[in-house]
């Protein structure tokens, strides 16, 4: 997962360390586990609400 | 008299400021000497402005002496975090990558500190770009808390937090993306309000994460946090995310009574994994209220058990989007922690984000349809003690836990849902301070504030403040 992730920083141009690579992995195994106690099937229809007001900054 | 000016709140020090039995002058002058006495130590402010301090003190007792008296912040001095801009000020973020940034306009609520008559000596360390909990900087030093100095202050207000419970400032404001007022608030033993999202104008504050950021006040007690926030809220057309909705009074609509008031306790999530002494003093500040009246509930709300996913997906996502071209033209500038924050939200998928914000939605139902059955939530504000400078774990009844993960457990859902949150000493507890969080619907501040003002009325800090300032 290591090397994934450096190759995805890389190409986004961003240098990562070596050390920061096995923390990141660590971390990406951590959040894999938080998406797990997301219920899609309760989540896939439902509006995210986010909205961006018509006419601007309304100034 | 001096020395001693400095340990009062606004509220106590207003009326003698108006009756000019104590001149502006004298107060910032108790105030320096303190920052003089405690900051070598304690590191909570960045700069120190003490010329322009005692200038603006001069002006205000002037105004006062020929009868311009502006109201209840006319005089007081005060040191704000430094990410708020002031005119042709220096605004460091906490940073390296911004050391030598000049603001160019005021941030609105620095504005409105202005007209009221506030008098400014200085800006506070924090996290650097508010991402983190610690206020560890590594570019300014570390803040400490002044309860104990092997202790962090909290983060990422912690300079300001810090400059409060040390009497170094009268009072102050921070910023919360994730609970950054209200975790030094509790780590501080001070009051830290983070009003519903969109109450406070975030005009000229440099941000983390745009739709979880708030503004609120750091305080000594519970009637100034509702004063300032009378003074800072209200619609700014200058921030997109700014609600038109009137503000109140909150000051002196403040009320003890607690008859009758229902009071929700969300135990698998609010409750979980406590330490035994904060679990304590929550559980015994809240048999207080029930004495006074008060009824306890029990509710569920199922979607918290998505807000850590929620909450790190949409703070890491948007800092990084903030600091992309930074992380990529000048990364050795960050401090080791924030680039490593950095790094991990450029790896969040666009699902994740969005997911993120589904989730959102649905804790702010579930919050809404709660607070249908119950006036207020309550919780500890974090489930341990503030730990020591560069631990990166704490200790939660004989478990070793993360810090990062556990810091904004249970003040992380106040920004996803945006509803307003406040944190109140409740007690002391080998030696620190524990603080209670109240959560309370949209737009409704006065619940609790009302709810914190009958909690500071039961005095279960027994007049406790830090050694520092008793040994002085």
């Amino acid at each position: 997962m290591a090397q994934g992730i450096h190759s995805i920083l890389k190409e986004r141009g961003i240098q990562v360390s070596e050390v920061h690579q096995e923390i990141l992995a660590q971390q990406m195994k951590a959040l894999q586990k938080l998406r797990e106690t997301v219920d899609n099937s309760q989540l896939k229809d439902f509006d995210m609400a986010l909205t961006h007001m018509p006419g601007g900054e309304r100034l | 008299m001096t020395q001693e000016l400095a340990a009062l709140s606004i509220g106590e020090l207003a009326p003698k400021l108006r009756d000019k039995q104590i001149s502006p002058v004298e107060l910032t002058e108790s105030v320096l000497a303190n920052v003089d006495t405690y900051d070598h130590d304690i590191n909570a402010f960045i700069r120190i402005d003490k010329e322009k301090a005692i200038k603006s003190a001069k002006e205000a007792e002037q105004e006062i002496q020929s009868g311009n008296y502006r109201g209840f912040l006319h005089g007081i001095p005060m040191a704000l975090k430094d990410i708020l801009y002031f005119k042709d000020e220096p605004a460091t973020m906490g940073s390296k990558i911004h050391e030598g940034f000049i603001a160019d306009f005021d941030a609105t609520v620095v504005s409105k500190l202005k007209l009221s008559g506030v008098t400014f000596h200085g800006k506070l360390n924090m996290h650097e770009y508010a991402w983190g909990a610690t206020t560890t900087n590594p570019h300014y030093g570390a803040c400490r808390n002044p309860w104990d100095l092997n202790r962090i202050p909290g983060g990422s207000s912690g300079g300001s937090a810090a400059a409060v419970a040390a009497d170094m400032s009268i009072a102050s404001l921070g910023t919360d993306t994730g609970g950054s007022i209200r975790i030094p608030a509790s780590s501080c033993g001070i009051i830290g309000l983070k009003p519903t999202h969109g109450r406070i104008s975030k005009y000229g504050c440099f941000p983390l994460s745009w739709s979880l950021d708030h503004i609120g006040p750091m305080t000594k007690t519970v009637f100034d946090a509702a004063l300032l926030l009378e003074v800072l809220g209200g619609y700014d057309p200058k921030d997109p995310t700014s609600v038109d909705r009137p503000t109140q009074n909150y000051s002196g609509q403040l009320n003890e009574d607690v008859k009758g008031l229902v009071i929700g306790i969300e135990e698998g999530y609010f409750f979980k994994n406590v330490d035994n002494r904060v679990d304590e003093a929550v559980q015994k500040a809240l048999k207080q209220l029930e004495k006074l009246g008060a009824r306890i509930e029990v509710v569920q709300i199922p979607s918290l058990a998505q807000a850590e996913f929620a909450e790190l997906v949409t703070i890491t996502t948007e800092a990084s989007a903030i600091h992309h071209d930074n992380l990529v033209k000048q990364p050795e500038k960050f401090g080791d922690d924030v680039r490593l924050l950095l790094e991990m939200g450029e790896l969040m998928s666009g699902v994740d984000y969005v997911q993120a914000q589904q989730i959102r939605r649905k804790l702010n139902l579930e919050f809404a349809a709660t607070f249908e059955k119950v006036d207020v939530l309550i919780s500890p504000t974090l489930p341990f003690l503030p730990p020591a400078l560069g631990e990166s774990t704490v200790d939660i009844n004989g478990q070793t836990l993360s810090f990062l993960d556990e810091v904004i457990r249970f003040t992380g859902p106040g920004n996803l849902t945006g509803l307003p949150s406040l944190s109140i000493p409740c007690g002391v507890r080998d030696g620190m301070p524990i603080g209670l969080q109240i959560m309370g619907p949209a737009f409704q501040e006065e619940k609790v504030l009302n709810v914190a003002f009958a909690i500071e009325k039961l005095e279960l800090m027994n007049g406790q403040k830090p050694d520092l300032y008793r040994h002085r």
